[in-house]
């Protein structure tokens, strides 16, 4: 029989069919739907989600360090790590190489910290910085970690750290909301937001002989950033149980007027938020030109460092990047890589539930076109009688239905397609309409680079429930037409 | 050589067990460009030996040659293609209700796997007097059109040899005989022609007449006039004048002939 012929039996028959056509085809309708619309939306929504960490420059980066055993895993480090301070030309030439690498500086260059007039700039960086006396590693309890000089920052006397990345100022104020007094707006240039207490050993309102709160806000502090650079001769060795930082170097002292716009009674933290938090926030401009200065004096690019930051250009290189550099024998880390193979995954399961269940509604749909396809079949046997009296082949009588069956596949599909990738855009659009119209909703999403929730197209998926849809036709019209080819055509003709 | 010869043709229904018997046994040969009856009251098993014919069964026993193909044991692909080379007619018309008039005539070409043409189609449609309704559905057609559609889309493949199952048993007198005398035409050219009736309508046409009664030949009527010899064929037969010997290879001449002559106007007064 000619193609041409099927074609025509086929064409007519849909088209006198049409409405119980896309009837039968329902199930792959709402399996295609299910899948297209919930892949593109945890897909579009997962790289919304990337967008947002690569906006980050401040995770846009890969810390390496050196290990004085050379292993290039943290997994193969036993004990407390043997750091080789490293200097950022030695990781220059490293990564010469590498075309995703854009730039190789020094981290922890300074440490930066908050000084209230009180006291004495050294004593109070002394203070934070003091050498705690470690115990000796055979004297430590199994298990037990090695005393961390940041911790015992936190409990030095008269001095407070500055939060460089205290997140949003949204999450911030929904936090501390109890405990809020004052503006509930981000600080400007020249305000800060102040805790209380800041640290319970040496409470800022004793520093300041304060008797509430409210007696801090309004008030004009000088903030002082003190930087002390951590360098040593590269290629020394950094025990982790034995800093072995003996004096600093003040390489630069900023001061800062602000005005506290906001206070965090940080005394008791039963009733939620901050406790003895020893932080002020203040905005992201005083510490972008804090830490702009970089003093002269010294040779940071041969200096060696505990660790070093190698800014890439995009995620998109993060993997291969990371590949290279353990290849040179560095110990890697990038918390980037962790957030997004993290949101990557949770995406992945998101899509592979929701998916089973348009999966479900596809293998269900089985029963629903097998027992469409053995009506038809039993309807049309006159059809399929006259059709072989005229000479069609058992071949041929085949083809048509389980043609027909495909065609109601890929009916059930073209629709299910267009209705998934239309309520996708309807989802895009309302999510704009609510979200993207509220200011600060607007403002907070555009600091993380999103400025529209478009989710994209992905014919990958497109493509998959196409091929799932023949698949599911195939095995459901297969039957019905094995049994119309082996219809006698005497019995057919008679009724 | 005959064109068909059945010899001891038996067909039982039912199971090997428990047979029903329809037909057989029966023996008989059918001349090339004959017109053939078969004769019998209803359920002594015309249909069941027209089926056998047409290749659309398979007989229980004895053997059925049609140009010098044994029926009985094609397989099934081989009696498809038989089938697609045949043409036959029934009595509800088994027409394709989603197709039109022209396609179904197509349907005639196609379905056994030929190209066929809308041309001759098309010929076909107008010579039987109705390709003015050759796109309508052929839900739309009456009892009469749907049969010219149905014998249009049976000689669509240029078959040699019609089967016609009561061609005319839902038809009334007038469309019968319209049938009948386009029946009649191609009988003339050269087709040859085997049917089931029981209308007696048509005892003036046939060469030879068979008749069963409980699946078994009780009669064979021969009339020597209308005998053509197969050997040497004489197209100026004093007793068939109309009949022209033609080469078994050429397609019938159907087109320019048959309805033509007088656009199957039906005389009244023509002599059945
Ligand atoms: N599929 C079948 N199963 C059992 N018996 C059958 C079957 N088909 C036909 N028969 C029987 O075979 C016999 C011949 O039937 P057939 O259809 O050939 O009769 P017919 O001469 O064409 O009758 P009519 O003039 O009514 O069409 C009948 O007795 C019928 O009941
Ligand atoms: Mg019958």
């Amino acid at each position: 029989m000619s193609l041409q012929a099927v074609l025509l039996i086929l064409y007519k028959y849909f088209k006198e069919n049409w409405l119980r056509i896309i009837l039968a085809s329902g199930g792959i309708i709402i399996g295609v739907w299910s899948i297209t619309l919930t892949s593109f939306l945890s897909l579009g929504l997962s790289e919304k989600i990337i967008t947002a960490i690569n906006s980050q420059s401040a995770t846009k980066y890969i810390q390496v360090q050196k290990d004085e055993s050379g292993a290039n895993s943290f997994f193969e480090i036993s004990g407390p790590p043997k750091f080789q301070r490293i200097s950022p030309n030695s990781v220059k030439a490293d990564t010469v190489n590498i075309d995703s690498v854009q730039e190789v500086a020094a981290n922890s260059t300074f440490l930066s910290y908050l000084r209230t007039s009180s006291n004495d700039p050294i004593e109070c960086v002394n203070n934070l910085y003091a050498t705690l006396d470690q115990p000796d590693e055979s004297q430590l309890i199994p298990g037990e970690q090695p005393i961390n000089p940041q911790t015992a920052a936190e409990n030095s006397d008269g001095c407070y750290l500055i939060n460089q990345n205290y997140g949003s100022f949204e999450n911030l104020y929904q936090a501390n909301k109890t405990d809020w007094i004052g503006q509930e707006t981000p600080p400007t240039a020249n305000e800060v937001v102040a805790c209380y207490q800041c640290n319970p050993s040496s409470p800022l309102f004793e520093e300041l002989s304060l008797a509430s709160p409210q007696e801090l806000l309004g008030q004009t502090l000088t903030l002082e950033y003190v930087k002390t650079p951590i360098h040593e001769p590269a290629g020394s060795i950094f025990d982790v149980t034995n800093p072995g930082i003996t004096e600093y170097n003040f390489e630069e002292t900023q001061t800062f007027e602000v005005k506290v716009a906001a206070v965090i009674d940080d005394r008791d933290s039963s009733d939620g938020g901050f406790a003895g938090a020893n932080n002020f926030f203040t905005s992201r401009a005083i510490q972008q030109q804090a830490s702009i200065v970089t003093p002269e004096s010294v040779d940071f690019d041969n200096a060696g460092f505990i660790a070093i930051d190698v800014f890439i250009d995009d995620f998109q290189s993060l993997d291969s990047t990371i590949e290279d550099l353990q290849d040179k024998n560095y110990l890697v880390s990038s918390a980037a890589q962790l957030f997004i193979t993290a949101v990557q995954s949770l995406f992945l399961v998101v899509t592979i539930v929701l998916g089973l269940f348009g999966l479900i509604a596809l293998i269900a749909s089985i029963f629903g076109i097998t027992n469409v396809m053995a009506i038809s079949v039993l309807k049309r046997q006159k059809e399929i009688g006259i059709l072989k009296a005229l000479g069609a082949r058992n071949w041929d009588i085949l083809k048509i239905f389980f043609l027909e069956s495909t065609l109601l596949g890929i009916v059930g599909w073209i629709i299910g397609t267009l209705v998934g990738y239309l309520s996708t855009l309807a989802l895009s659009v309302s999510f704009e309409r609510f979200v993207l119209s509220n200011d600060s909703w607007r403002n907070n999403l555009e600091n993380f680079g999103i400025t529209d929730f478009v989710l994209p197209i992905n014919y990958v998926i497109i493509l998959a429930t196409f091929v799932i849809a023949l698949i599911i036709t195939s095995i459901s019209g297969i039957l019905p037409a094995i049994r119309a080819s082996r219809q006698d055509p005497v019995q057919t003709l008679k009724n | 050589m005959s064109l068909i010869s059945a010899i001891d043709l038996v067909k039982n229904y039912g199971t090997k067990k428990n047979p029903i018997k329809a037909l057989g046994p029966v023996n008989f040969e059918i001349h090339s460009k004959s017109f053939t009856l078969i004769l019998g009251k209803s359920g002594s098993g015309k249909s069941t030996l027209l089926n056998l014919l047409a290749g659309l069964d398979k007989s229980t026993s004895g053997s059925l040659i049609v140009q010098n193909k044994n029926l009985s044991t094609l397989s099934q692909r081989k009696l498809s293609k038989y089938r697609a080379n045949i043409g036959i007619i029934f009595q509800f018309y088994n027409l394709l209700p989603n197709l039109n008039s022209i396609e179904n005539v197509m349907m005639g070409s196609w379905a056994g796997g030929v190209e066929g043409t809308y041309e001759y189609a098309e010929q076909l449609l107008k010579d039987f007097g109705i390709d003015h309704r050759a796109k309508a559905n052929v839900k739309t057609l009456s009892g009469g059109e749907k049969q010219r559609v149905a014998i249009c889309r049976a000689l669509v493949s240029q078959p040699e040899i019609l089967f016609c199952d009561e061609p005319t048993g839902a038809l009334d007198s007038t469309n019968e005989r319209q049938v009948i005398k386009i029946l009649q035409g191609l009988s003339q050219k050269g087709l040859t022609i085997i049917m089931v009736t029981h209308s007696q309508e048509f005892r003036s046409l046939a060469d030879q007449i068979i008749y069963l009664k409980d699946g078994l030949i009780t009669d064979h009527k021969n009339f020597n006039h209308q005998q053509i010899p197969q050997e040497e064929p004489n197209p100026n037969h004093p007793s068939s004048p109309n009949k022209v010997h033609r080469n078994p290879d050429e397609p019938l001449p159907l087109t320019n002939s048959v309805a033509n002559n007088d656009n199957f106007n039906i005389d009244p007064k023509i002599n059945l």
